[in-house]
This record gives structure tokens, sequence and C-alpha cells, in this order.
């Protein structure tokens, strides 16, 4: 099937893996990329806007920029800055669905502004497809544990914006062309783009309790294994593993807990926030791992994101700073003492590394073919 | 390891003994006896007390009384420089001009200071544009930016910073924008006056007290008359049409002159019908840059420390609000609130700088009408040290890694200091125009250490008195506040 040509707005850094991966894209094509002109990214090559690496692409300021006859559709993102719907957003887009162009969604829109928005494409005959999943599950009755028979490997993170879904998207593509079959639950709600599961609207309801939760996703995974009978199940898990401190909650790290009640990892990624670690850092952490999350701390990533305290402390909202990947190239290595290896995967050797080390830890796990 | 070695710091107050544990940065309560001994042991003592020792063994496996300090003076941003500046700006405060229609007594442009003069030299519309350029091109990690006006006095120019403004919305569609201005008031009328009310500016209107305090200093250049009753009548109509902007975005900047009656101040701010409603921000006359030392009348002093008594009084729920200050709501917050809310650590890292250095060009950067960057408007713009870079090209990394690792002068006395965490010395507090100086940053140590002992003990005589410090946050829940 012929993907859809899409303009990805509005772009920065939380949609630049769209474009890192764009040929792992089953829904569509990312041909170019539409920024705000206050987000500091016009005119700037696509790959500045995570500080992962040139792309290619150029940032436009608006959709006028390109040529009607090369792109077909629009999807709206999420972003790290948020921007007025009703003011910026909507009329951008319905000068564009005038012109023909669908709306792909890949971001949760207010009900109020969805209706709207679908509303506009109807009535222009033109396609909305949203592929935020928000599928109601229907409530487990037995409160049981099944085990997951196939290797889980769990992608977790100290917080947000620690490049978890490219790290996903590395382990997916690398462990697809080493042959395995690979089922995977993505952190974000749109996976299905790439083919594999998005993560699941339930986890996030406040309607529905903890326990439904951990037995619905537990649940879940299992259907997954018996259907798509994949070698290896890979789960991102959104958000961070723990409150870094007073004022930077992360959710307290409830979701993270939650899954791994529901499922025990046998091989573990977690991605920091780039910052100068002493060594205790690395073992506390992993202690944490074990004690809360039932899982071993296989390897880390170091991402390019630092947090800045002394904001946070003073604006009482996240504040970060980002660094590029040769600078996380650097750093990474002073790390040597710490006995679990670091990548930084931005880095395409890393991409690559972190893929084979995997394999070799879950291959390790051999020699005891199973437990009975 | 000995207890002499311990990198702590002992206090007191009328009902208590403390201890600070600088690894941790805890403050422990310990009995009189402990204390006592712990003070003899730094002294030199060698008598040693079993019983004692053996609470002191017990507090160091709870982790404190470690001796480890600070192995370097280097700020965590040290490396991140390139980033700050490349991703992160997030204000620039523009110099609009350096004329100024009032002449104040102890203004750092009057004279009396080593910094520059008032002067009739403006800023370019072409330097404004790149400098609200270089903010947005370079903000795209910051959740906010902040574009400031500042003088000389700003509304010498109103269309220049109407100009400014349109421009600045234009080129930063999606980013939210703070516009806010720093003024003497005399100008905040009419048009302009409207304008800033319609784009939300905040503005810090200089206001000293009652009008016979307030003209004492601030007084017009062109005929020496008092400002104080233009500024009111400027207040009082703009109230009159925009009462919501006003409410929001209006405050006061008094700074506090130690010859005048300081109880006519603190009446007027928190009595008189048209002011005691607004938020009030306090600065002494500065000593900073200042060619002649500062003094302050005893009289003034004692009058500054029966408010602060009294404010602390009222927080304890022992006197009335109408009877307290506010002027002392920000200090309390700044020096005793903070006190609860500082952070615990495991132990000093092997590199750490000690308090008080901004990020220059992270938060505060100032821009003067010729395009050169400063940290902040506060440092003296005759100090070369100071200028961080200009508008055509660019910033100035090694200057700026020098301002930020100030600490590096003083490394061997910062790395034993038990108050690093709280100093609030930055680079302009070792500028002496000629250079940053060592000795200059050392002369103000000890004032320092005072006065965060002085805070410490503030916040520990309020936690005996029963002050709980986290009611107001946990009824903020609810959206109540005590």
């Amino acid at each position: 099937m012929d993907r859809k040509r899409a303009l990805i707005y509005p772009y920065d850094s939380e949609s630049a893996f769209l474009l890192r991966f764009n040929h792992l894209n089953k829904v569509f094509n990312s041909v170019g990329v539409v920024s705000p002109r206050g987000w500091a990214l016009v005119g700037k090559d696509a790959g500045t806007a995570d500080g992962g690496g040139e792309i290619g692409l150029i940032v436009a300021k608006d959709f006028e920029e390109y040529n009607d006859k090369d792109y077909d559709a629009v999807v709206l993102v999420d972003s790290f800055k948020e921007l007025d719907f009703e003011k910026i957003v909507y009329p951008k887009l319905e000068l564009q669905v005038s012109k023909g162009k669908g709306i792909i969604s890949l971001t949760k829109i207010e009900s109020y502004h969805l209706k709207l928005l679908e509303d506009l494409c109807n009535s222009n005959n033109v396609s909305f497809q949203s592929f935020v999943d928000d599928k109601k599950p229907n409530m487990p009755k037995l409160t049981n544990i099944l085990d997951i028979d196939v290797p889980v490997i769990f992608v977790l993170g100290l917080g947000d914006r620690t490049q978890k879904f490219n790290i996903q998207l590395s382990l997916w593509e690398g462990l697809k062309r080493l042959g395995y079959n690979v089922s995977q639950i993505g952190s974000k709600s749109y996976g299905s783009i790439f083919g594999f599961h998005s993560f699941p609207d339930f986890m996030l309801s406040d309607d529905i309790s903890e326990q439904n939760k951990v037995i619905l996703f537990n649940r879940m995974v299992k259907r997954i294994e018996i259907n798509e009978k994949p070698d290896v199940i890979i789960i991102g898990v959104p958000g961070g593993i723990m409150a870094i401190n007073k004022d930077i909650a992360q959710g307290f790290g409830i979701i993270p807990y939650m899954i791994s009640q529901a499922v025990k990892a046998d091989a573990s990624i977690l991605s920091i926030y780039y910052e100068e670690y002493s060594e205790d850092f690395f073992k506390e952490i992993e202690l944490l791992a074990k004690y809360r999350f039932r899982a071993t701390i296989d390897c880390f990533n170091l991402s390019n994101i630092k947090i800045d305290y002394a904001e946070v402390e003073q604006s009482k909202q996240m504040s970060y700073l980002m660094v590029d990947k040769a600078f996380i190239d650097d750093k990474k290595n002073k790390y040597k003492g710490v006995n679990k290896p670091f990548f930084n995967i931005f880095n395409e050797n890393d991409q690559r590394d972190i893929v084979q080390y995997i394999v070799d830890v879950l291959s390790g796990e051999e020699a005891i073919e199973d437990v009975l | 390891m000995d207890i002499k070695d311990a990198f702590i710091h002992t206090f007191n107050t009328r009902q208590g003994y403390y201890l600070y544990d600088v690894n941790t940065n805890s403050i422990l309560k310990i009995d009189k006896n402990l204390y006592e001994y712990i003070n003899k042991r730094k002294n030199g003592s060698s008598e040693i007390k079993e019983d004692l020792e053996e609470k002191i063994n017990k507090m160091r496996d709870q982790g404190f009384l470690s001796s480890k300090r600070v192995e370097k003076m280097e700020h965590s941003f040290s490396s991140l420089l390139p980033y700050v500046i490349k991703n992160r700006l997030s204000s620039i405060t523009l110099q609009v001009t350096q004329q100024c229609n009032l002449r104040c007594e102890y203004c750092v442009y009057s004279g009396s200071y080593k910094n520059r003069i008032h002067d009739d030299k403006s800023m370019s519309f072409d330097i404004a544009k790149k400098g609200i350029d270089l903010l947005i091109e370079n903000s795209s990690e910051s959740n906010m930016i902040n574009i400031g006006f500042y003088g000389g006095e700003p509304l010498l120019r109103p269309d220049f910073i109407m100009q400014c403004v349109e421009y600045a919305k234009e080129q930063a569609e999606g980013q939210n924008i703070l516009f806010h201005m720093t003024t003497n008031g005399t100008l905040l009328k009419g048009k302009i006056a409207d304008y800033m009310a319609e784009n939300d500016v905040q503005i810090l209107v200089s206001l000293d007290g009652p009008e016979e305090i307030h003209d004492k200093n601030r007084k017009f250049a062109s005929n020496g008359k008092g400002t104080f009753k233009v500024i009111m009548e400027n207040i009082a109509e703009l109230k009159k049409k925009h009462p919501e902007y006003v409410k929001k975005n209006i405050s006061f900047n008094a700074v506090l002159d130690g010859t005048t009656d300081f109880h006519c101040t603190t009446k007027f701010f928190c009595e008189y019908e048209d002011i005691k409603d607004f938020r009030i921000n306090t600065a002494s006359v500065s000593n900073q840059y200042s060619n002649k030392e500062i003094r302050m009348k005893e009289s003034f002093y004692i009058d500054i420390s029966y408010e602060r008594f009294k404010f602390l009084l009222y927080k304890l729920g022992k006197l009335d609000k109408r009877y307290a200050s506010k002027l002392y709501e920000t200090e309390f917050a700044k020096s005793i609130v903070s006190i609860n809310e500082r952070k615990n650590y495991k132990s000093v890292s092997k590199k750490e700088h000690h308090g008080g250095p901004c990020v220059p060009g992270l938060n505060r950067l100032f821009m003067d009408t010729d395009g050169t960057f400063y940290p902040c408007e506060r440092v003296s713009e005759l100090s070369e040290h100071m200028k961080i870079g200009n508008i055509y090209d660019g910033f100035d990394l090694d200057k700026m890694d020098k301002i930020l690792n100030i600490g590096r002068l003083t490394e061997d006395k910062c790395r034993n200091c038990w108050a690093y965490r709280f100093c609030y010395l930055c680079a302009a507090f070792a500028d002496n125009i000629e250079g940053l100086s060592k000795e200059k940053k050392l002369s103000n140590c000890v004032r320092v250490r005072n006065d965060i002992e002085e805070r410490m003990k503030n916040y520990c005589m309020m936690r005996e008195m029963g002050y709980a410090f986290n009611d107001e946050a946990a009824y903020a829940l609810e959206g109540e506040v005590l």
C-alpha cells in the first residue's frame, strides 16, 4: 500500500523519531515538517530538534513553503510545548483541509476540538484518521497473573524525554533484521503506525482500579504471546520509574510499577537523563529496579537531556537543557567503571550494539532452557 | 575519624542546640552536653568522653558527620554553556535608553558608583530586533521567554517599546512571551499605559515610601521637584481604567534609605489606601560598586529588626496580621522558608560550586544600547569582565565560564566553608572593575556566613515555637491559602 505523503505539525523534539524511523512507518511517509516560528527550529535541520544529528529536512514555518502537489496529509503530533488549538492549530488545519489534505492525528485531542476537526474533514470530504488508542477494555473477573513464556524486554526511563521511543524503534528494527519475530507494546499511544501495539489507554484511565490495570495489562501481553507467537516481546514503559525529588514527581513511577507487576522482564534497558552521576547512583538504581520492578538493569542509555533543577525548583515546572550526541558520546565513556554498558541511542553504532547486547543477555539465559 | 574533622557547623538558639551537617545538608537538634563537647573538641580539646563519643558514632552510622569536602569548585553547567546559549536562552532585558528624566541621589548611574553615568545614548530598533531574534532563535528548550525594558527610564521611548513588543509577538508564534519593565512611573500614562495593559506587561515601579521619603531621593532632573505625586496620579488613573491588569501586573520596588524613618515607610506600604494591595519588593541602597560606604542610622536598623520580629510573631499566630509589615513577606520566604525547603543529599560531590552565581545568559541576559551583553542589569557596565559578548560577535564563552565559576578564585576557602551551599556571592561581589578580585570576594564572607547562621537560627526558632512550615502548601492543594 502506498503511504500517504505527510507534513508533520507542530514539529519539535517529541516528533523527531517519526523522521529518524520514517522507513518503519507503515501509515505515512514524512516528507516535511512545520513548526511555529517561536519554537526556534524554523530554517534549521530537523535533527536540531532532538539533538540527535542531522536528518536532512529543513523545518518550515508554514505549510505554504511546500508545494501542494508534494503532500497528501497533515500529521498532528504531540509537542513538548503546548500550542493554542483554537488560535493557532485549527486555522492552519482549516486551510489545509480546504485544500483537500487529510488529517492524521497522533495526539489526544480534547473532545470538543475533535468534533470540530471531524466535522471540518467531513464537510470537505477529506479523511480524518486517529491512531490514538482509546479502546475501552472489558473488566477482568479473575485477579491472577499469567506467566509470559517468551522473553520480555523492558525499555524504562528515568523520566520523560529520555528517548525511550527511539530505543524501542531501534530494538524493533534490529531484532527483526536479525530474523526474530518481535511483538511490541510501545510507550506511546500510537505504536500502530509502526505495526506494533500502542500503549493501552486503560492504563492511564482514572476510572479503572490499579489492580484491574495490572490484570488487564497481563492479559493483553498474554494474548499477544498467544496470537503473534513472538520470539521476544518488547515493552516500552511510559514515564519515569520514580520521583526524582520533591519537585519532580514523574508520576511517582506508578505506571512502571503496575507494568512490572503484570509482566516480569527478562532484560531491561534504563534510559537516564544526562548528569554527572557517581558510581553509587548506579548501584542504588539497580537495587531499586530489582526490588520495586523485579527487573535487572542490563544496560543504560545516556540521553542528551539534562534536567535544570534550579529552574524546576523556582518555576515548579519541568525544565530541560539539551546537549548534542557528540557530547554524550564523550560523556558515556566516563562510566567505564560501572559494570554495565552505556549506550547513546543517537549514535548509529550504539543503535546496532544495543540490539546485539540485548540478544546476548537473553541468550545467556539459555543454559537453562526452561524453568518448570 | 575524629569529630574535629567533621564538616559541620554548630549554633544555638535560646531553646535549642543544633548541628548543621554540610554533607547531608541536614540540621540536627542535639543535646547541650553533646553540643558543648563537639565545640570543645573542634576547638582543640583532647578530652574524650566515652558516652558522648558513642552518640557521635551513632550519628556517623546514620550517615552524618562526614569529613568529606568538595574537591573542586566547578559549576554543574560549566561544560554545558555552549548548549545554554544554543537552546536555553529565556530572557533578554533591553537597555532602551541611558537617559533618565529623574536624578535620584542613590542611583547607580548618578556618578556615585563605579558604573556608567546618565547619557543620551539610546538603543536602535535594529539592535533591539537582533537581540529579540537571538533570544527566540536560541530558546527551543525554554518554557517561556521574557523580554524586559530597562533604562535609564524606558518610558522616555514609548514608540520603541511598542515596536519591540509587536515585533516579538510576530516572531515568536507558539512561544509564551512575558514582557516586563522597570520604570520610575512618572511617564506611565495615556496611550503607553493602555498599551502596557493590553499586552499584560509586568511593571515594577520604583516607589520608596510616603511623599517626604520618596521625594528625598527621587527628583525630576528638569526642576529638582519630587516625583511622588505624579506617580500616584498615574497609578490611580491606570487602576481606574484597568483594575484587573493593575492587580495582576503592577508591583513596587522600594529602595530603603537607611537615613530615613523606616516606620513611616512600612506604614505607608501597609496602610495607604491606594498602595496597600500591591506587591512590594524592598532593596537597600546598593553597596556594590559604590564609591563610598553606605551607612544606615542605628534607629533605622532597630526599626527594621523590630518589624521583622513582629512579622515572625504574626507568622506564629501571636500577633494580628494588621500589625505585621508585608514588606517582610518576601524576606520570610527567601530567608527562612528556603531553609525549610533545602534539599537533602548523601554527601557533597567531588565537583560542586558554592551557591550564588546564576548561569550567565540563562535567565537574566542584559543588553546595553550598543548591543553588548552582560550577565544581568546589576553589574557595572564599565567592567570589561562582565561583558560576555555582543550582538555582532555572539557570546564569549571564556568570560561566561569565569563568571559562572567565580568560586575557583577562592577555592581553598570555599571548599572548607560550612555555608557554601547557601552562599549568595556571584562574580559581581568580586568585581573591582580592574578585575575579578579574590580579596574583594573574600571580604564578604564573614557577613554571608553570619547572615546564613542567622537564617538557620530563625528557622530553628520558628520550629521550636511550633510554626508548621508545610501547612500553607497543604491547604493550597484545595485552593485555599491560610
